[in-house]
């Protein structure tokens, strides 16, 4: 069992950690197959003197920062579908689902070493070029799901599960490959298949949305577990261990303090694995101390508002999320002074904390700025600001220097004219997109029928089907507008909320103007 | 078929309207011959009819037979585009601004492989192929300087007529090489007789008071007159001297806008708006029309006083509009001030008094 | 960009193009090819740059050029002209025609003319002729380069000297940038007077049988505004539109050339200045786009009006045309029309107002 597990390169590997990961390979089952059988283990990172991260890795169940509840769930379906196979007709899937560093790999990991599962993961070969050769990476991996080629030599076990986590590139692009996959693998694999994917932030792919529609879960019996951001009380235990690992190794490592813990636990923003990360590097002897900043919090409503509390954070992380910025800019702070009333912030520090592009934050900032105006007049300079800057933003893509310049203006416009401002929570929501379509044709949406109900008194001839000639088009769209080609489609402005690290949630509802 | 384009002219002689130019035009092509021309004229007003004439004229009855066609293109950059084209044996017509920025390539392309396929089928007609290339005016500058070189380049082979609504935004460069065709919008008596003649045709009688109302509301546009003219007949068929005139539906929607920026001028207002002005421009309305009636419709209740200032601002938005692909950015910048310039008017009236 | 030519001969080409035109069907040829100049000497006006390139001709060494000015003014008809007297017969091999619609990106003046430029040229012409021992890329338009092309250009001009030559050709030379102009000698050319256009259009259509008076070639001259180019085309349209035999009236030829009939403008001005009813202002300008008169055009014909009108004074002129090129801006970079001459009226309302 346990030589087993060193092939797989968990527990505490023995060897030199800066090479763990070529000499798993080397050492490793499968070495010369474009399929790695390999998992790197879960925190590769600097490692000096004794491997820090593989020595944290869970070994059991309780080591684990993953709500209980969730691993039950997941032991469960273990349980059902791995241990006790019955052999079924239809092989299962399970889908987990989690933002970066919940523990979502970690978890399989340690159930299946409790339950003596073995588990083979795919990993995109890397000598294939995607756009050209799709077809074949989507075969490929087929065949690595129905194990019709790259079984293992040294693995009989029966009990085993396949691992995705990689998905081949080919299959972002053409998602309409993927239930004719599932298809396959359901009937001809033998093992369970383990789909991991983490949720977005900032990214628009999401592989969630596009691969695993809900029709696909519902078709193909897919299990899906969703995890949530790691638990602070959960993430102090694991800095626990962590600590102590480090009261064990004094010669090479040091205890950090207890401001710095806070420090690292409040950045983390959930990510255990960045906080296991900042942790070690923080614990390093010879390395300094790592600035925080204390910023004073005003925490609460109005009845405590003396309630202020300190907060520290880590200072080397300064990006401020979109959401932050958006906040920032939307709702000035002033101050007063002598001779008027200054911005309550270093601009300066504001703008280069941006860590959005300038285009997407000021599309941001547009959709949003209207509720938090109190007065048309400070509108109208504010609109005016943004409808300036636009007109750079457009004109000069590549050029950095212009772009920043284009965030100043509208930064700075929205700060300062904001004279009435509105205070009260509003819902961020995402820019509306209207992309002109090149097929035409109108996307059929549900709950479009609104739209559509408004041009439909047009008579039925007037909605000529069919090509028409240009010159037809362009009188179709310009006095008919029932009649384009070339239509418009907007991807509805979309509420996004604060789930997680910067995490945009689906659409609730397609957006529906009203009139 | 529509009414439209039942009854468009085919033949040069006959024409409804601007009948000198008729004769020039087939003066033009007597001798099989013609230098590459460059038709404008408001919507509607029968530029592509006229070219229609001109090639039949050219080359018989051939030139009507047509088949739709995707032709694709590679950009330097290894993008792949598609484009529409209508073509006969004769011609070949496309509208390059429909591919966006890369219409450069669409132009140098559809004229290259013209001018070269013709020296393989030397026992054609004519020694030239003609090449219809719709909304000029719309294609990007880097298009157009293309267009100025090609186009001298590949006369032999070639003549190229260009379509456009104004020539403002053709380069002069282009304009010098071509020979220019003012094609004006019918008058308003002209499109009244169009419209009887046509009832006529079709046996239906037409009133002349609706006929008057049909006028107006079309703008002098022929098309557009004829298009209401059949939709008025299916809604309601004999006609009625008073018989209800469709407006197109997004007009009616901007001059309810209008009235709401009328109305009342707060922040309320001007989300309602934004939301209006994203459903108009979801369903594929072009930003300079959405822009322009809105305009028309708030001078209209304007106070002398500002509507300097209002048609001053809209100006500078509606070109930076015209620059970029933001239009909303634009078009609500001008709502918020115009609504903000109309409400201190307001504010200061009620001082008065 | 042709100029004159005292002895008018078929088959005049611009560059390596339009030379495989058949000459079988002469009618198909336009007139401002047909009368390009053939010698340096029968280009006009220009007597700086030709005694340049004559000099050249007669065997000193050709610098390095940049010509500018305005269209149709005779830049790229001279370098043509000077290249076929330079190299004869073989200046097709020679001269190398770089222009707008080719690829001029920063890799094409990588690959393309470097490659040419870097090709060796014999002194004598196959048929034992002397002739310059260089070749000529000759770049028209490169006010439409991209700079980093432009840069990627001097490096090339200056390692080159020995077998090459270069010709910038553009309208505007504060388009090209100052490395590149301080390695070519610059030339004017100046807009062509109008006696002089209005002769050449006299030989032309004395050649091609157009009758036509005298005021009407000079409604065409007028409106050409010393572009030689648009002058002859805008020549052989109207002939074209008549019909042969016929005389050319002045009607057609304000018709081709697009100019907006003086009633208009006048009606616009007497709109604006007695208004009484704003409707009508809207109204007006709705007709003036109805009728497919290019706003552009009104506001050269407008601006030419106001400079000379003695109705303004020097207030409402200088309010007046700074609303003028404003509002041309805007149009050139695709304002609507509708839009932008509504705001030119508005001025020209309140610049009534002034004097009232």
């Amino acid at each position: 069992m346990t030589t087993k597990w060193k092939a797989f390169d968990f527990g505490p590997a023995k060897k030199e950690p800066s090479l763990s990961k070529e000499s798993s390979k080397a050492e490793g089952i499968e070495q010369d197959i474009p399929v790695q059988i390999k998992r790197a283990c879960e925190n590769p990172g600097s490692k000096k003197c004794f491997n820090f991260h593989s020595r944290l890795e869970p070994q059991n169940i309780s080591d684990l920062a993953v709500h209980s509840k969730k691993i039950q769930e997941v032991q469960n379906w273990f349980n059902q579908y791995v241990v006790s196979s019955q052999q079924e007709d239809l092989s299962p899937f399970l889908l987990l689902s989690g933002p970066t560093g919940c523990g979502k790999t970690a978890t399989i990991k340690v159930i299946c070493r409790s339950l003596d599962v073995s588990i083979s993961e795919y990993i995109n070969p890397v000598d294939q070029d995607y756009e050209y050769k799709g077809m074949n990476q989507i075969s490929q991996f087929i065949e690595y799901l129905i194990e019709s080629k790259w079984t293992s030599l040294f693995d009989s076990s029966d009990n085993r599960v396949t691992l995705v986590e990689d998905f081949p590139n080919a299959l972002i692009h053409q998602p309409n490959q993927f239930p004719d996959i599932l298809e396959t693998c359901q009937y001809k694999t033998r093992h369970p298949v383990i789909f991991i994917i983490t949720d977005p932030s900032g990214s628009n792919i999401s592989l969630l949305r596009t691969l695993f529609t809900d029709e696909i879960i519902s078709k193909f019996n897919i299990s899906h577990i969703s995890f949530n951001n790691c638990a602070p009380s959960l993430m102090k235990s694991a800095i626990k261990r962590a600590q102590d690992l480090v009261r064990a190794n004094p010669e090479s490592h040091k205890q950090p303090s207890t401001e710095i813990i806070e420090a690292i636990l409040a950045s983390a923003m959930g990510d255990i694995r960045n906080a296991i990360n900042q942790f070690h590097i923080a614990s390093l002897k010879d390395c300094e101390q790592i600035p925080v900043v204390a910023t004073k919090m005003q925490i609460g409503t109005k009845r405590k508002r003396n309630a202020v509390q300190s907060k520290t954070s880590m200072s080397r992380d300064e990006n401020l999320g979109l959401f932050h910025g958006l906040g920032r800019v939307l709702n000035p702070k002033r101050k007063d002074v002598p001779e008027g009333w200054r911005l309550n912030y270093d601009m300066e520090k504001l703008i280069d904390e941006f860590s959005t592009q300038p285009q997407q934050f000021h599309s941001f900032l547009f959709e949003n700025y209207l509720r938090y105006f109190g007065e048309l007049r400070d509108a109208w300079r504010a609109a005016e600001v943004l409808s300036m800057s636009a007109k750079f933003l457009e004109n000069w893509t590549d050029r950095h220097e212009t772009l920043l310049f284009a965030l100043w203006i509208s930064v700075l416009g929205l700060m300062i004219f904001n004279e009435h401002k509105v205070s009260r929570w509003t819902q961020i929501r995402a820019p509306t997109r209207i992309t002109k379509r090149s097929d035409g044709r109108h996307k059929k949406k549900t709950g479009d029928r609104r739209r559509r109900g408004m041009w439909q008194n047009l008579p039925a001839h007037r909605l000529q089907q069919g090509p028409v000639p240009r010159s037809v088009r362009a009188h179709g769209i310009r006095e008919l507008c029932g009649r384009h080609r070339g239509g418009w489609q907007a991807s509805g402005a979309r509420p996004v909320g604060y789930g997680g690290p910067g995490g945009l949630r689906p659409p609730a509802a397609p957006f529906v103007p009203r009139h | 078929m529509l009414w439209a384009d039942k009854y468009r002219p085919k033949d040069l002689a006959n024409l409804d309207y601007h009948k000198d130019q008729a004769v020039n035009l087939k003066n033009l092509v007597k001798d099989g011959d013609f230098p590459h021309l460059l038709v404008y004229g408001p919507l509607g007003a029968g530029k592509k009819t006229r070219i229609m004439c001109l090639l039949r004229e050219l080359y018989g009855a051939g030139a009507e037979r047509l088949k739709m066609e995707m032709m694709s293109f590679t950009t330097p950059s290894n993008k792949k585009l598609e484009i529409m084209t209508v073509s006969s044996n004769y011609h070949i017509e496309v509208n390059p601004s429909d591919v966006g920025i890369y219409d450069r390539v669409v132009v140098m392309d559809i004229i290259k492989n013209v001018a070269q396929s013709q020296q393989l089928n030397s026992n054609a007609q004519r020694e030239f192929k003609v090449i219809v290339l719709t909304d000029v005016d719309d294609l990007t500058k880097d298009a157009q300087h293309a267009l100025r070189r090609t186009m001298e380049k590949y006369i032999a082979n070639c003549r190229i007529i260009l379509c456009a609504t104004s020539i403002s935004r053709v380069i002069p460069a282009i304009r010098s090489r071509c020979l220019c065709i003012r094609v004006p919008a019918p008058s308003e008596e002209t499109i009244i007789n169009i419209l009887h003649y046509t009832c006529e045709k079709e046996s239906l009688k037409l009133p002349r008071g609706l006929a008057e109302r049909i006028v107006q509301v079309s703008n002098r546009n022929l098309r557009r007159a004829l298009l209401i003219c059949e939709a008025c007949k299916v809604e309601q068929y004999p006609f009625k001297e008073d018989q209800n005139v469709a407006e197109p539906d997004w007009q009616i929607f901007i001059k309810k806008t209008a009235a709401r920026m009328l109305q009342n001028q707060n922040m309320d207002t001007l989300s309602k708006v934004r939301e209006n002005l994203y459903e108009l421009l979801t369903n594929g309305i072009p930003s300079d029309i959405i822009f322009k009636t809105l305009l028309e419709e708030l001078l209209k209740n304007c106070d002398m006083g500002i509507k300097s200032k209002i048609v001053e601002e809209a100006a500078i938005h509606e070109h930076r509009m015209a620059q970029g692909n933001k239009s909303i950015f634009h078009l609500e910048s001008f709502v918020a001030k115009f609504m903000y310039i109309y409400q201190e008017m307001m504010q200061e009236m009620l001082g008065d008094f | 960009m042709q100029a004159f030519l005292k002895s008018g001969k078929l088959g005049e080409s611009s560059g390596k193009s339009s030379s495989s035109k058949p000459a079988k069907k002469p009618k198909s040829v336009p007139w401002v090819e047909k009368y390009r100049p053939k010698t340096v000497s029968d280009v006009v006006e220009q007597s700086e740059a030709v005694a340049v390139l004559e000099q050249c001709i007669t065997g000193a060494d050709l610098p390095n050029l940049l010509f500018y000015g305005p269209p149709g003014t005779g830049k790229t008809s001279t370098i043509l002209a000077a290249s076929r007297q330079l190299f004869g017969d073989i200046y097709k091999e020679r001269i190398l025609e770089l222009n707008a619609s080719d690829e001029r990106g920063i890799q094409v003046v990588r690959d393309k003319v470097k490659t040419f430029a870097q090709l060796t040229a014999s002194g004598t012409r196959p048929d034992g002729k002397p002739c310059p021992p260089f070749k000529i890329v000759i770049l028209d338009e490169a006010d439409s380069m991209t700079h980093a092309a432009q840069a990627a250009l001097r490096r090339t001009m200056e390692k080159e000297t020995k077998t090459t030559r270069f010709c910038l050709i553009c309208n505007y030379v504060s388009r090209i940038i100052e490395p590149l102009t301080s390695r070519c000698t610059k030339f004017r050319f100046k807009p062509l007077n109008d006696s002089m256009i209005l002769e050449r259009l006299q030989y032309i259509s004395k050649e091609e049988n157009v009758e036509c008076d005298e005021t009407t070639l000079n409604a065409l001259v007028e409106t050409s505004g010393g572009d030689m180019r648009r002058a002859i085309t805008c020549l052989q349209s109207c002939a074209k539109l008549t019909g042969p035999g016929k005389k050319m009236d002045i009607n057609s030829v304000l018709e081709v050339t697009g100019v907006v009939p003086q009633h208009w403008l006048q009606d616009f001005l007497k709109i604006c200045k007695g208004l009484v009813n704003y409707n009508n202002l809207e109204t007006f300008i709705q007709n003036l786009i109805l009728e497919a008169y290019a706003a552009s055009q009104i506001l050269e014909q407008l601006n030419d009006h106001l400079v000379n009108s003695e109705e303004f004074n020097n207030m409402q002129k200088a309010l007046i045309g700074e609303k003028l090129g404003a509002v041309s801006y805007r149009l050139q970079d695709g304002g609507s029309e509708y839009i932008q001459l509504l705001d030119l009226g508005n001025t020209i309302i309140q610049a009534y107002a002034l004097s009232a």
